[in-house]
C-alpha cells in the first residue's frame, strides 16, 4: 500500500455556471488529479441579505480538489480569481489539511521518484 | 552565487495580497445564561454598500436579460430584414416597435423570474405534500382547478383575445362573438379542458396507461367535430380558432406547474421513476381545448342566430360612443389584464396551501416579491405584446401578400411576379418557423430527455432538427392555406389521420415524445408573432379569418418526429441484423449497432 502524505483538500462552493471555468483554472494551476464536483443547495446568505438575497443563487456546485501541500496556495489563488470569489454571492472555498491519502500510484511514477531520490 | 528559493515558499512567506481576519471577530461570542445554556442570538441582517449590491445584482440580471434577448432579438431582426430587403418597405413606427420589443424582453424576464420565486415554490410544495395528505378525488379536483387557473395566467392567451378585435362580424358572426362577448367563456372552456387533460394525464401516470388509446379517443371526436363544423357555413370560420387554442395553452406557466403536481402524485404512489412520467399531459392539454372550443361554438350556434349576433354587435358599437374607462384603453387595459390573469391563480394556490395542506409558507417575503414580479412582468409583457410582437407580426403579415399580388395602400405591389413572390413568401415563413423553433430553450431540454429515454437511438440533434423542420413546414402550409383560401380541414383531417397511423406504428416512447414536442414549440414569443402574422395576411387578403397557422405548426413536428423515430428504429434494426449476420462480430460493429 502506498500512502500519500502532504495532501491538502481544497473545497470550492461556487456558482453553477462558473464551475467549468473554475475546474479549468484549477487544472491549469496543477490540480491535475483528484477533482470531483457535485450539486448542492446553499443556505444562509440568501436569508440574511433581505431583498437583494434573491440575486444569490441557492443552487451551487461543490468542487473538491486534492492537491499537494506545495501546490495548495497556487490552486487556491487560481480558484479565487477564476470564480470571482471577491464578489458577493459567488461562493467560497476552504483548505483542509489531510493526514493520509491512499490510492493507486502508477509504477512509472514510483520508479522515477526512487531514481531522483537516489540522484539527490 | 545567488541563493535559490522555491517560488511557492516565497509566495507563502510574503502572503501576497492576502488579509487574514479571524472568523471569531466577525461572529458574536456565544453567551450562556446562568444555567449554562446557550442564549440564541439573532444575527443582524448583512448590509451591503452600493458597489457590492451592484456586483451582486449585475450578473444576476444580465444572465436573465441576455437569455430573453437571445430568443427575441434574432426573430425581430429577421422580420425587419425581410421587410426591408424583400418587401422593400421600412417599418414606419420602428421606435414604437423597438420599445415594444424591449417591453417583451423585460416583461418575460420579470415574469419568468417571478414565476421561479413566487409560483414554483407553491407548485413544488403542493405537488410533493398534497398527494400524500389528501384522498385522490380531492387531489384530482385541485388538479382540475389548477388547470383553469394556469390557463388564465398564460401570457399567450392575451394574444388570442387581442385577435378578436379585427374580425368582421358580418363575415364570421360566430367567430366574432366567441372572441368578443364570449371571450371569457372561451378562456374558461379552454381552462376547463386543460384541467381535464391534467386530471387524465395524472391518472395515466398513476395507472401506467398507454398514451396511444388516449390519443385515438381524443382525436376521433375531434375530427368528427372538425368536419361537422367545417361543413356548416356559419361555423366554418371557427375551425381555425378552435385548433389554434390548443397550441396557445401549453406555455411557460401551465407546463411546469401542472407537471409538478402530476409528477408529485405519481411519485407519492411510488410510480414516479418510470422514464415516461411527465409526458402526456402536454399532449392532452393541447388536444382537449380544441374539443372544448368546438363544443362551445356548437352551443353558441344553438342559442344564437347570426342575425342576432350582428344586431347585438351593432348595438354594442353604437353604445360604445361614451368614453371608455381607464381599464379599457391601451396602457390601463394591459395592466388590468395582467393583474386579472395572475391574482386568481395565486389566491387559489394560497388557499390550497392554507386550507387543505395547512402548511406554512416558507420565505414569505421572497414569495410575495416573486408574485409581484410575475404580475409586473405580465403587465409589461402585455404592453410589449400590443406594441411590439403583435404589431410587427401584423405588419409583416399585412405586407407578405404584397410580394405577389396587388394590395391596396402599397404602391409597388405586386413587388415580384406572382410565382417568385409566392415562393419568397412561403420560404420566408418556412425559415421563420425553423429559426424560431431551433432557438426555443424548452426544446433543448426535451432533446436531452429523449436521448436518455431511447438509450441514444434518437439523437438530440435529430429531434431538434425534425421538430424545427416540422414547425417550418407546418407554418408554410398554414400560410399557404391563407393565401389560397382553401378550408383548413383539408389540411387538418389528412395530417391528423396520418399522425394516428404513425402513432399506431410507433412505440410508446416515440409517441410520447412526438406528441409532447408539439406543445414545446409554441412558446410565449412564437404564438403571438405567428398569430398576428396570420391575421395580418388574412386581413390583407380580405380573408374571413387568419387562424390555422399555429395548429399546423403543432401537427408538423408530431408527424416529423414520429417519421424520424420510425426511421431511426428501422436503421438501428437493420444495423443490428447486419451485425448478427456478419460473424464474427467486431467490437466496432457492435458499438455502431448500439448507436
Amino acid at each position: 500500500m502506498t500512502i500519500l502524505t502532504d495532501v491538502s483538500l481544497i473545497t470550492c462552493v461556487v456558482k453553477q455556471d462558473m464551475s467549468d471555468a473554475i475546474l479549468k483554472a484549477a487544472l491549469e494551476a496543477g490540480a491535475l488529479t483528484g477533482a470531483i464536483s457535485y450539486h448542492a443547495r446553499g443556505h444562509g446568505a440568501r436569508e440574511r441579505l433581505g431583498l437583494v438575497g434573491i440575486a444569490v443563487e441557492a443552487e451551487k456546485d461543490v468542487i473538491s480538489l486534492l492537491v499537494s501541500s506545495e501546490q495548495r496556495d497556487t490552486v487556491f489563488d487560481a480558484v479565487f480569481h477564476a470564480g470571482n470569489l471577491n464578489v458577493p454571492g459567488n461562493g467560497h472555498q476552504y483548505i483542509t489539511p489531510l493526514e493520509k491519502v491512499a490510492t493507486y500510484v502508477p509504477e512509472d511514477m514510483l520508479t522515477r521518484l526512487a531514481k531522483t531520490k537516489q540522484g539527490a | 552565487m545567488p541563493q535559490q528559493f522555491r517560488f511557492g515558499d516565497y509566495q507563502q512567506e510574503i502572503g501576497t495580497g492576502h488579509k487574514t481576519v479571524s472568523f471569531n471577530d466577525l461572529k458574536p461570542a456565544p453567551k450562556l445564561d446562568t444555567d449554562g445554556n446557550l442564549i440564541s442570538q439573532q444575527e443582524p441582517r448583512i448590509k451591503l454598500n452600493g458597489g457590492e449590491i451592484y456586483n451582486l445584482i449585475r450578473p444576476y440580471l444580465s444572465v436573465r436579460f441576455i437569455g430573453q434577448v437571445k430568443t427575441v432579438v434574432p426573430l425581430a431582426v429577421y422580420l425587419l430584414l425581410f421587410q426591408i430587403i424583400i418587401l422593400r418597405q421600412l417599418e414606419a413606427d420602428y421606435l414604437i416597435i423597438t420599445g415594444g420589443m424591449l417591453a417583451v424582453i423585460l416583461g418575460l424576464m420579470f415574469f419568468m423570474e417571478g414565476l421561479k420565486l413566487g409560483l414554483m415554490p407553491f407548485g413544488t410544495v403542493i405537488g410533493s405534500i398534497l398527494p400524500r395528505k389528501s384522498p385522490l378525488p380531492l387531489v384530482l379536483l385541485v388538479t382540475l382547478l389548477l388547470g383553469i387557473g394556469v390557463t388564465f395566467a398564460e401570457p399567450a392567451i392575451g394574444a388570442l383575445k387581442a385577435a378578436g378585435q379585427n374580425v368582421s362580424v358580418e363575415q364570421a358572426p360566430y367567430l366574432y362573438t366567441l372572441l368578443n362577448e364570449w371571450s371569457g367563456a372561451l378562456v374558461m372552456v379552454v381552462g376547463l379542458s386543460v384541467g381535464l387533460a391534467a386530471v387524465l394525464g395524472t391518472l395515466r401516470f398513476l395507472y401506467g396507461w398507454s398514451l396511444k388509446p388516449m390519443i385515438y379517443m381524443a382525436l376521433l371526436p375531434l375530427l368528427v367535430l372538425t368536419v361537422a363544423a367545417a361543413t356548416d357555413p356559419d361555423l366554418m370560420s371557427v375551425v381555425g380558432l378552435a385548433w389554434d387554442c390548443g397550441a396557445v395553452t401549453t406555455g411557460p406557466v401551465t407546463v411546469p406547474l401542472v407537471l409538478a403536481l402530476g409528477v408529485g402524485i405519481a411519485s407519492a404512489a411510488g410510480k414516479g421513476d418510470s422514464g415516461l412520467s411527465g409526458f402526456g399531459i402536454v399532449t392532452l392539454a393541447s388536444l382537449f381545448p380544441v374539443i372544448g372550443v368546438f363544443l362551445l361554438a356548437f352551443y353558441v350556434s344553438f342559442t344564437l342566430t347570426p342575425a342576432e349576433i350582428i344586431e347585438a354587435a351593432q348595438h354594442a358599437s353604437a353604445a360604445a360612443t361614451s368614453a371608455p374607462a381607464w381599464y379599457e384603453t391601451s396602457p390601463g387595459e394591459e395592466i388590468a389584464l395582467g393583474v386579472r390573469a395572475i391574482l386568481p391563480l395565486v389566491i387559489f394556490l394560497y388557499l390550497v396551501l392554507k386550507l387543505i395542506l395547512r402548511e406554512p409558507l416558507k420565505n414569505r417575503g421572497e414569495v410575495f416579491f416573486g408574485i409581484g414580479l410575475t404580475i409586473l412582468g405580465m403587465c409589461i409583457f402585455n404592453l410589449g405584446l400590443t406594441y411590439g410582437l403583435s404589431k410587427i407580426g401584423g405588419d409583416v403579415g399585412g405586407l407578405i401578400p404584397a410580394a405577389y399580388t396587388k394590395v391596396d395602400g402599397i404602391e409597388m405591389s405586386p413587388i415580384y411576379i406572382y410565382g417568385v413572390g409566392l415562393a419568397l413568401a412561403l420560404l420566408f415563413s418556412w425559415a421563420l418557423g425553423f429559426g424560431a423553433t431551433m432557438a426555443e430553450p424548452a426544446l433543448n431540454a426535451l432533446g436531452d430527455t429523449t436521448e436518455n429515454l431511447t438509450n441514444g437511438v434518437f439523437k438530440k440533434k435529430t429531434l431538434l432538427f425534425s421538430v424545427s423542420l416540422g414547425v417550418a413546414c407546418g407554418i408554410s402550409a398554414g400560410l399557404a392555406k391563407l393565401i389560397f383560401g382553401f378550408p383548413l380541414y383539408w389540411l387538418i383531417v389528412p395530417t391528423y389521420l396520418l399522425a394516428m397511423l404513425l402513432t399506431f406504428l410507433s412505440t410508446e416512447e416515440y409517441v410520447n415524445v412526438a406528441w409532447d414536442s408539439a406543445g414545446v414549440t409554441t412558446g410565449p414569443i412564437t404564438v403571438p408573432l405567428v398569430l398576428a402574422m396570420g391575421l395580418g395576411v388574412g386581413s390583407a387578403m380580405n380573408a374571413v379569418e387568419g387562424f390555422g397557422i399555429l395548429c399546423m405548426a403543432s401537427i408538423g413536428p408530431i408527424v416529423a418526429v414520429m417519421i424520424s423515430g420510425l426511421w431511426a428504429r428501422h436503421k438501428a434494426g437493420k444495423q443490428a441484423a447486419a451485425a448478427v449476420k456478419d460473424e464474427p462480430v467486431t467490437q466496432s460493429q457492435e458499438a455502431q449497432a448500439l448507436l
